[in-house]
């Protein structure tokens, strides 16, 4: 059988044409838009329902903001943050060892959050059917969750590509891919925080 | 210029010969462990035909249970029962066909396409991420399994509608949960492939293909795919938001300011999925036309901008208030959505002009056709509506289901089944059979019409109180018709490709046209 010609451009070396970019940071600005357009999209739903019910009736008044662990989650998530760019950079300065740690501390970060949130979701004790409210409070909760776990992959992932060897210092792509889905999930918590528990 | 791959040299090419798909997946193992964009692309978008097929024909049935007359004999037979204990309801039924075309068919099938042949036009054995690639497939055969699960399990969830106007805030039953987890799945497997698809364009082209110089389909799938991007994570935040209601049995869609929410977040056609449906289309009528007329289209560079422009107006859908729900002219309500029609009707000149010189026509330039007759009818339409006005409302659900039937549903399988055809010979390196080809371009031209025509007519004399039986039987010809194109054209494919009865074929993209040279 013939073999077919495949597109236009210089030759490819192998069949394979040759890489004309990173597909792993490319992907991961991808999924950072598609990330950010989930927590926006749950917030915005909370304002628009907020501002046509009136700020003044919309929070019950048995909400209990409790600032202190949601502050805490903000903490832990940006100790996570840090912790992931710190494995980047120890990548780049090629110390294996560093960056592997690095991830794993923004996993262990990550459960940690994780954690928080949901005791910030059980210490709401809303009754969700009371007003709009509970909902879209465990909602924005909810979204909180799945973008930690997203990070929490993410960080996992890393860890995994570091000590896989496929993330080296002249190629620490994976790894900055693997922080960003970390800085992504401290960036949601921070709009979801500013909505819930400063605008309210 | 045109890049070969060279025999023997690459695990992908040679692995997976092309034009012999048989013997490149010889053994199951392959079939579901693969990451070859081929068979990910091809078992997707033979499911969506398959499923579409159904939804289709379903919709016949649908169109002849509307008339009264015949209605009373549907029931007598047992078909189509109105009753709910056990069997299938009419309103189960109804909610299946149109949840399970718009939302289940038509977006994963561009996906299905894309995957199929962008990586192939822009000088790629591969996608930019393979196992991603395969995830895609076998999460959206899971969405496939949860949505079919919902229709028989119980009452079925004739509680949610994202296409009706009326949102309920009935409790959530097993069915609807099903249902909402279809759909979800179905968002997370749109926005993954999206990256993928996005990925793929800009870090997989053949070195010296700049993105300027990609074929109009590959623009086309980047546009939308880029847009897909954005758009389908506020349809998983809607679907997040409506299960938390649901299970928690809240009162949030009766709330204040909540219809807003659900019209841009749920509800089909706030969302710029409603018309991105047509945009692939698009692509592929701008690469049928570039590969008749062995030349790029006029104007250089004026398809691509087309192409973008289209898709960025597509946003606008998002730029309405919830008074959309209640709008007439639909998937067109606002001025800015109207706007679509000038980078499609600059489109279908630029095909016109670049198919005014000599050329050869082919059995595929009847789908292109089919797609400027569709556009031009609902132009028309819009047309029609304007001068009679849309206040009569006897009138109004013709306008919008004349519409719908023919942007939403028919332009984009039509085409899709005229995509998969059209690139065999790049995808797979054989040609399909050219009889059939116009066959089922025929048919998909004359059901999308039918069946729009018929469901309009049908809408027009139940609002007047007339039978309805004539548009009934059109409506249902035309469902049939539509059926009858998606079956020839996987028949086409199995026996042309699979079977090996198409013709071998050389197939490049070399100036953003196909180029065949037989093998």
């Amino acid at each position: 059988m013939a073999t077919p010609a495949l597109s236009s451009g210089a030759s490819a070396e192998n069949g394979t044409p040759a890489r004309s970019g990173t597909p792993a940071l490319v992907g991961t600005v991808c999924a950072l838009a598609a990330g950010a357009m989930f927590t926006t999209a749950v917030t915005s739903a909370y304002l628009s329902v907020r501002n046509a019910t009136g700020a003044a009736d919309f929070v019950p008044v048995a909400m209990p903001f409790n600032n202190y662990a949601a502050v805490m989650i903000a903490v832990t998530l940006s100790l996570a943050s840090i912790a992931a760019g710190w494995a980047v950079t120890s990548m780049r300065l090629g110390n294996r060892r560093y960056a592997s740690t690095g991830f794993g501390f923004a996993v262990f970060m990550g459960i940690a959050a994780l954690n928080l949130i949901w005791f910030l979701g059980t210490d709401a004790k809303l009754a969700v059917d009371s007003s709009a409210y509970p909902v879209l409070f465990y909602a924005m909760l909810a979204t909180a969750v799945i973008m930690v776990v997203g990070g929490l992959v993410s960080s996992l992932t890393g860890m995994a590509r570091v000590l896989g060897g496929q993330a080296t210092a002249k190629q620490p792509q994976y790894a900055l891919a693997s922080a960003w889905g970390q800085h992504l999930a401290l960036a949601s918590w921070f709009g979801i925080y500013a909505t819930a528990y400063w605008l309210k | 210029m045109t890049l070969t791959a060279s025999p023997g040299s690459s695990m992908t090419v040679d692995q997976a010969a092309f034009g012999d798909l048989a013997t490149a997946h010889s053994t199951s193992e392959t079939w579901f462990t693969t990451t070859d964009h081929r068979t990910i692309g091809g078992l997707m978008a033979g499911i969506s035909l398959v499923v579409g097929l159904v939804g289709t024909v379903l919709a016949s049935l649908v169109s002849l249970k509307l008339d009264d007359a015949v209605q009373g004999k549907l029931s007598e037979s047992g078909l189509l029962s109105g009753s709910a204990d056990g069997a299938m309801s009419f309103s189960r039924i109804f909610n299946a066909q149109r949840h399970g075309l718009l939302i289940m068919v038509a977006g994963p099938l561009f996906l299905a396409l894309a995957t199929l042949a962008v990586p192939r036009m822009i000088g790629s054995t591969r996608l930019a991420f393979p196992r991603l690639g395969a995830f895609t497939l076998w999460a959206y055969e899971a969405a496939m399994a949860l949505f079919i699960a919902s229709i028989v399990v119980g009452d079925g969830p004739s509680t949610l509608s994202l296409v009706g106007v009326n949102p309920s805030s009935e409790p959530m039953n097993h069915a609807t949960g099903l249902m909402l987890g279809a759909f979800a799945v179905v968002a997370v497997v749109m926005t993954l492939g999206a990256i993928n698809i996005v990925t793929t364009v800009l870090t997989q082209r053949a070195p010296g293909l700049r993105l300027g110089n990609v074929a109009p389909y590959v623009w086309a799938s980047f546009v939308t795919a880029g847009i897909t991007l954005i758009s389908a994570p506020v349809f998983a935040a809607g679907l997040l938001i409506t299960f938390v209601d649901r299970h928690f049995n809240s009162t949030l869609y009766a709330a204040d300011g909540f219809s807003r929410v659900y019209t841009h977040t749920l509800w089909f056609f706030g969302r710029p999925d409603a018309l991105l449906l047509i945009l692939p289309a698009l692509g592929i009528a701008s690469q049928i036309v570039a590969n008749t007329a062995g030349k790029s289209l006029l104007g250089g560079p004026v398809d691509k901008i087309l192409l973008s422009f289209f898709g960025v107006l597509t946003l606008g859908a998002w730029a309405g208030g919830d008074w959309l729900l209640t709008s007439v002219i639909q998937p067109t309500p606002t001025f800015l959505t109207g706007l679509i029609v000038i980078p499609a009707g600059l489109l279908v000149l630029l095909w016109l002009g670049t198919l005014a010189t000599k050329v050869k026509p082919t059995p595929g330039l009847l789908f292109v056709v089919a797609l400027i007759v569709m556009l031009g009818l609902a132009g028309i339409n819009v047309l029609v509506a304007a001068v009679r006005g849309v206040t009569d409302a006897n009138l109004q659900d013709v306008w919008r289901i004349n519409q719908t039937s023919l942007m939403l549903t028919a332009v984009p399988l039509v085409l899709a089944l005229g995509g998969l055809v059209e690139f065999a010979p790049i995808i797979w390196g054989r040609k399909t059979l050219q009889p059939l080809v116009g066959l089922a371009a025929l048919a998909g031209l004359g059901g999308g019409v039918l069946a729009a025509l018929g469901h309009a007519g049908i809408a027009y004399k139940s609002n007047v109180g007339d039978s309805a039986s004539v548009a009934s039987i059109v409506a249902f010809v035309g469902g049939l018709l539509l059926a009858a194109a998606v079956t020839i054209t996987l028949l086409n494919l199995l026996g042309s490709i699979v079977g090996g009865k198409g013709e071998a074929v050389e197939a490049s993209i070399s100036s953003g046209e196909l180029t065949e040279v037989a093998a």
